[in-house]
């Protein structure tokens, strides 16, 4: 049964992504020790040497997550950036959008793993993600105030995202644990995002 | 612990293995294991490399440690010890912040982001939940409680609740942000000058929110 359903999938061409689907999730739940090429085999539900088939070595299979997940941080960008029915997002949607795309699921886990494994690949992608969201939500401040300094609008967003994308990082990577012995409750990731957000509406955003 | 210095490579030591060489064995183990996982974090931790680091042979940290939980154990022990003596530092809290930034930022980030603790930090997470996370618990605590009692003593009057959350949001702010970037590095790349910039904005910040 296994085998025919595995032969199917092999002629759709379904099985490679069923592989890199069951390598992000390894690696989302384990961090970098997590790509293992027996547990990925025993997820799909096809033999070791299968995986070799679709993508020629482990290097290739590293090669291919690191792509898809590039090719994800790009997809996750456009939602972030999309606007919304009363114009583009405001910087406060902005944040909440990438503390989603980088909380939800382990991301962080993968994005780091890719990272590390091939930054050939993500980091100009992160890069990419981190260079418009901030230009986003510049070009939104410097539209509702330009009573102001468009150069310090820029300096100071630059230091809000900067500081938003650290946080969500480590909240990501230690957050709940640190949560709990801090006194927040342990599934408290808003705590951080509402308070910044809070600051950017009072002291930067008049709408 | 002595500071961690990510940059340099690992020192190939001889050492005795015998008698009163025991001793300095054990720390120069567990100090090559800390700076691996400091670089690598928990890729770094492999006995093979750990003892190439050191100059002995791979059997002998399990005679010495028991196991690689053993080691685990003994690291996590000495991250803890190192955190200590670094917080020792920032205790007790006797200045104000800013105006133009904060030496105990630019402190806090030292430690946590240019010297690896970080990861060390996240490491020890992964490895032993409570244990480590109610230790870091109990370093911003200790922090938090300096700082409430420097505002007292200089206001004559204990700060109110809204206060001390918000102090509690930045210093928290604060460790999240340093450990961040320990991993991720300048996610919006700043260059140097914009790292320490952000350092300085985060410590006027607080000044800004707390008055201290």
């Amino acid at each position: 049964m296994a085998v025919r359903a595995q032969k199917a999938a092999v002629a759709d061409g379904r099985t490679a992504d069923a592989i890199l689907d069951a390598a992000e999730q390894l690696i989302r739940q384990h961090g970098m020790s997590g790509l293992k090429l027996t547990a990925i085999a025993e997820l799909v539900g096809v033999t070791h040497p299968l995986i070799f088939h679709h993508f020629g070595s482990k290097h290739g299979l590293i090669d291919a997550i690191a792509r898809r997940h590039a090719s994800n941080l790009r997809e996750s960008l456009v939602k972030l950036l999309e606007a919304d029915p009363h114009g583009p997002p405001a910087v406060h949607l902005i944040l909440e959008r990438m503390q989603k795309s980088l909380l939800d699921d382990g991301f962080a886990a993968l994005t780091q793993w890719g990272l590390k494994q091939r930054p050939d690949i993500v980091q100009p992608a992160i890069n990419d993600f981190m260079q418009k969201v901030t230009e986003a939500a510049i070009a939104r401040r410097i539209g509702n105030r330009p009573d102001q300094d468009p150069e310090a609008i820029r300096a100071e967003i630059r230091q809000i995202v900067h500081a938003a994308a650290l946080l969500m990082w480590g909240q990501a990577l230690v957050g709940a644990s640190l949560n709990a012995a801090m006194g927040f409750a342990p599934d408290d990731r808003a705590a951080g995002r509402d308070y910044l957000a809070m600051l950017l509406l009072q002291r930067l955003l008049s709408t | 612990m002595p500071p961690l210095d990510r940059n340099a490579r690992p020192v190939r030591r001889r050492l005795a293995h015998r008698g009163e060489g025991g001793d300095a064995t054990r720390l120069a183990i567990v100090e090559a294991a800390a700076r691996r996982v400091s670089l690598h974090g928990a890729d770094g931790f492999r006995l093979a490399q750990i003892a190439e680091d050191v100059g002995i042979t791979h059997p002998l940290i399990l005679h010495y440690f028991g196991s690689k939980r053993g080691l685990v154990d003994a690291v996590i022990a000495h991250i803890g010890t190192g955190l200590a003596a670094e917080v020792a530092s920032f205790l007790p809290w006797s200045e104000e912040i800013g105006p133009v930034g904060s030496p105990k930022v630019e402190a806090a980030f030292r430690v946590l982001s240019d010297r690896g603790y970080g990861r060390l930090i996240a490491w020890a997470m992964q490895q032993e939940q409570s244990q480590v996370s109610k230790a870091a618990g109990s370093v911003v605590e200790a922090i938090l409680a300096s700082m409430v009692a420097f505002k007292t003593q200089r206001d004559g009057a204990a700060p109110d609740d809204q206060w001390c959350q918000t102090l509690r949001f930045w210093v928290r702010l604060t460790f999240l942000a340093a450990i961040g970037e320990s991993f991720a590095g300048p996610v919006v790349d700043l260059g140097p000058a914009g790292q320490q910039q952000f350092r300085v904005w985060l410590g006027d910040q607080i000044a800004e929110k707390t008055g201290i």
